[in-house]
């Protein structure tokens, strides 16, 4: 009987997840834009024998005090572009793309998911989140950002849309009868008639039920509406926990919330963020790091500071504390990546140095150096202790780091019996180990 | 350069089972939606050295689609486009997003990311007819009389070329001993506030390889002609009898590529392909007949209208279709013409194989693809940024 299995998930970057990855030797920064850098980075994690390729999005450019920042790379390319190319490209690993909830149609998201799902044979996942920030907002005829619980009640019912949409052809409604001339049975489609404060969708869809049913899911909202969110609708939960009990504590929270809808805990998967930066030995791992640290001028991890706190700190001398009590007074409703991070400063006592050296690394997400059998251990204890049901990898350059723990560190969680040796499936689903969701018409046929 | 010095434009659909509403009955077309039938179309293309295949929504009413008789699934077609990415190299790609309801910033980021995939062979068929969404899908949206819908497109459209246009071609440097990757003289909000949007930007990717995709448009009413006079760079004409090209020229203007839309059905004889025809007019029985005619709003023949929807049909052998088009290229009514073959892949494959060759005989395609991105094979100038100095 083998025991639990970790589930890995690459969060693909433009350059890589450490800021400063595209001045790194290493890198070709022209190939970022290129679908050859996608295609070679998804072939690597595909070898690796992932679960998903992972990829986010952003709705307004990286900018400073009006001013595009030039010092750091651009964002993702459009993530459902990015993954659609990849699905030609790859044969088994998933394809998960964030699209916003609140900038976009449902009907239109209903469609990106299924086509991709279908071009894929099964393999599509939507990241579903809200979008907070003004500077977004201004893109969309918008002066602000939707007020957060109105964010997540459009949410909510824009799933609600989006699946209903899904569902609206019964698995086998194409009958396609070529003697008779019968290409569908309309009495296996049915209108989705939808209606809320925000949305009026008739449907049904214009295309089949994605072989999924539903295309998996994706969620990574931490704070208590985002939990709240991720225990009615995430099959697959990315987020940043820094230290094993917290890990523990949102798992089992999130578990709570699930049990309280009646969702078993075996229907999801929790994945936290993980930057591997390794070396042979510990203290080259060290070297790596260092020469990571060496590319960046600490300004850039303040400007990473002052956008994800909206407190500005561009006057506030580096080897002071950061002003925890400030930022906190500041915003009434931090977002969770800046609440961990204030936190984290609170408990060790950062300097703004020191705070912007852990964001120009991996942001809020936790950084392990060390060697690959080090990690190894490392994930197999988080998945054994509770912590997780897998990570989300954020390789600090790549392709190279993400190469280095496909064939550095997979071999030893296979080793260690916690991770595939082989796909044993061929759906995003069967990875996760996640049921095909029943259609919602008596005439629906499978599970 | 051709001998004539102009070239035939040829781009080709892609869309549905083929143009004839029977197609999915006789074509061997697959009964669930799969990469591997567009990328096998997309391929046959290619390898004809079209210039474009383009994805747009199919020409069937709602009484078709709901008789549940024509054979056609409506994917989304902009992460179809992005999946032939790593499909040929120099075939253009277009894909339909409707204008109604769309958010400028989210169609100039989809083209932007993927007109790089595909190194600058994407085209948008921005369009703005009713039948190319329903809006009982978007009841929840602000009705907007004719005139309004026509004037939020002309807008949106300016609004995703200012934003193609807010990254200057030069704004990505690289430079890693600066540590400077984007020059931020080169990157600018464009501050749009209109009728219908307010958009501050940048636009969070870099300008499109093309500068901007090619844009498409079809739409014949009053409104689409003004609509494609002043956005579109290529427009596809679907009439019915050549004659009324010269009318369409008039109300366009200069500015758009004319092609004029012909739906082939292909044998190797005049007789065969009649026989092909005749088959094809056969299953225009019953509830598909009833719902054609109930869409066009007309009694009759069916079996007709089945052939007229798409363009202007063409049933005989590729010689004669390459002499046909020659004609009418040389009448000078329009620019080339775009090929719905009546029943893919079937009528795809005999155009890429047998009347290629004869246009080429003709000097009326070159034998190599000239261009690597869509605009160099259609000839269309590669538009500066607006926001460049």
């Amino acid at each position: 009987m083998t025991g639990r299995q970790l589930h890995l998930g690459v969060f693909i970057y433009p350059g890589g997840h450490h800021i400063a990855a595209w001045r790194h030797p290493a890198m070709q920064a022209q190939r970022i834009t290129e679908l050859g850098y996608y295609r070679e980075c998804a072939q690597i994690a595909e070898r690796g024998k992932f679960d998903m390729f992972f990829v986010g999005d952003a709705l307004n450019a990286r900018e400073r005090e009006g001013r595009v920042m030039g010092q750091v790379a651009i964002n993702n390319l459009d993530p459902v572009s990015i993954v659609s190319a990849i699905a030609s490209v790859t044969e088994r690993i998933g394809l998960v793309a964030t699209l916003s909830t609140t900038y976009h149609e449902p009907f239109s998201i209903a469609s990106k998911f299924a086509t991709l799902d279908h071009l894929s044979g099964g393999r599509a996942g939507w990241n579903v989140v809200t979008t907070s920030d003004d500077k977004s907002a201004l893109n969309f005829s918008r002066t602000h950002a939707m007020d957060k619980a109105l964010r997540y009640e459009r949410a909510a019912a824009f799933v609600d849309v989006v699946t209903g949409l899904w569902d609206s052809w019964d698995d086998g409604a194409v009958v396609g009868d070529a003697a008779t001339g019968q290409f569908l049975d309309p009495a296996s489609i049915h209108a989705v008639d939808h209606s809320s404060p925000f949305f009026a969708v008739a449907g049904p869809a214009m295309m089949p039920r994605p072989p999924q049913g539903w295309p998996v899911l994706v969620q990574a909202g931490g704070s208590p509406p985002g939990r709240d969110f991720a225990a009615r609708i995430g099959e697959a939960i990315f987020t940043a926990q820094g230290e094993l009990p917290e890990a523990q504590a949102f798992r089992s929270d999130i578990h709570a919330r699930m049990a309280a809808r009646g969702r078993s805990a075996n229907s999801v998967k929790i994945m936290p963020g993980l930057s591997p930066m390794l070396g042979d030995t510990e203290a080259a791992a060290q070297r790596r790091a260092e020469e990571f640290a060496e590319l960046v001028d600490p300004a850039v991890g303040v400007w990473m500071l002052t956008e994800m706190t909206k407190f500005r700190l561009y006057d506030h001398p580096l080897d002071q504390p950061l002003p925890t009590a400030d930022i906190r007074a500041s915003s009434p409703a931090l977002n969770r990546n800046a609440t961990t991070l204030v936190e984290r400063a609170e408990r060790e006592a950062l300097t703004l140095r020191d705070a912007a050296r852990i964001m120009v690394r991996s942001r809020v997400h936790q950084s392990f150096v060390g060697t690959p059998e080090q990690l190894a251990g490392h994930m197999s204890h988080w998945l054994e202790a509770g912590g997780c049901d897998g990570f989300n990898i954020l390789p600090p350059l790549f392709p190279d780091d993400l190469a280095t723990f496909v064939d550095q560190v997979v071999p030893v969680l296979q080793r260690l019996g916690v991770f595939r040796r082989e796909y044993s499936g061929s759906t995003l689903r069967d990875h996760l180990g996640l049921p095909r969701p029943k259609g919602r018409s008596i005439n629906t046929a499978g599970l | 350069m051709m001998a004539s010095g102009r070239s035939m434009l040829l781009t080709v659909s892609g869309a549905g089972c083929g143009a004839h509403p029977a197609a999915w009955r006789v074509g061997g077309a697959p009964r669930a939606p799969s990469l591997a039938w567009f990328r096998k179309l997309t391929l046959q293309a290619e390898r004809a050295g079209l210039d474009a295949i383009l994805f747009g929504s199919s020409p069937w009413g709602p009484a078709v689609a709901a008789s549940g008789q024509a054979g056609t699934f409506e994917l989304d077609a902009m992460p179809l486009i992005a999946a032939l990415a790593a499909d040929g190299e120099q075939i253009g790609l277009g894909a339909s997003v409707p204008v109604d309801h769309a958010e400028p910033f989210n169609i100039a980021r989809s083209f932007a990311g993927a007109d790089r995939l595909t190194a600058g062979r994407t085209a948008w068929i921005a369009d703005v007819r009713e039948k190319t969404y329903r809006p009982g899908d978007f009841a929840h949206a602000e009705a907007r009389d004719v005139s309004a819908r026509y004037a939020r497109a002309l807008e949106c459209i300016s609004v995703v070329r200012k934003l193609w246009d807010s990254w200057e071609d030069e704004a990505i440097v690289l430079d890693k001993p600066a540590g400077l990757f984007t020059d931020p003289a080169r990157v600018h909000r464009i501050t749009h506030r209109g009728e219908y949007f307010s958009v501050r930007g940048p636009l969070n990717a870099p300008r499109p390889l093309q500068g901007h995709p090619v844009i498409v448009q079809s739409d014949h009413s009053r409104e689409g002609l003004a609509l494609a006079a002043v956005t579109a760079d290529v427009f596809l004409a679907t009439v019915t009898a050549p004659d009324q090209l010269a009318g369409l020229r008039d109300a366009l203007g200069a500015r758009p590529l004319l092609l004029a839309t012909i739906v082939p059905l292909l044998a190797r004889t005049q007789a065969e392909a009649d026989t092909r025809a005749a088959v094809l007019d056969g299953m225009v029985t019953g509830p598909l007949a009833a719902a054609l005619l109930a869409d066009a709003g007309r009694t009759g023949e069916a079996p007709q209208l089945a052939w007229s929807l798409g363009g202007i049909p063409f049933i005989g052998t590729p010689a004669a279709l390459a002499a046909r088009l020659a004609d009418l290229f040389a009448g000078g009514l329009c620019d080339g013409f775009h090929i719905a073959p009546a029943v893919l892949p079937l009528d795809l494959e005999l155009f890429a194989t047998d009347v290629i060759p004869e246009l080429r005989a003709r000097s009326l395609r070159p034998a190599v693809a000239v261009g690597r991105t869509l605009r160099e094979h259609l000839h269309l100038p590669r538009p500066r940024s607006q926001f460049a100095a």
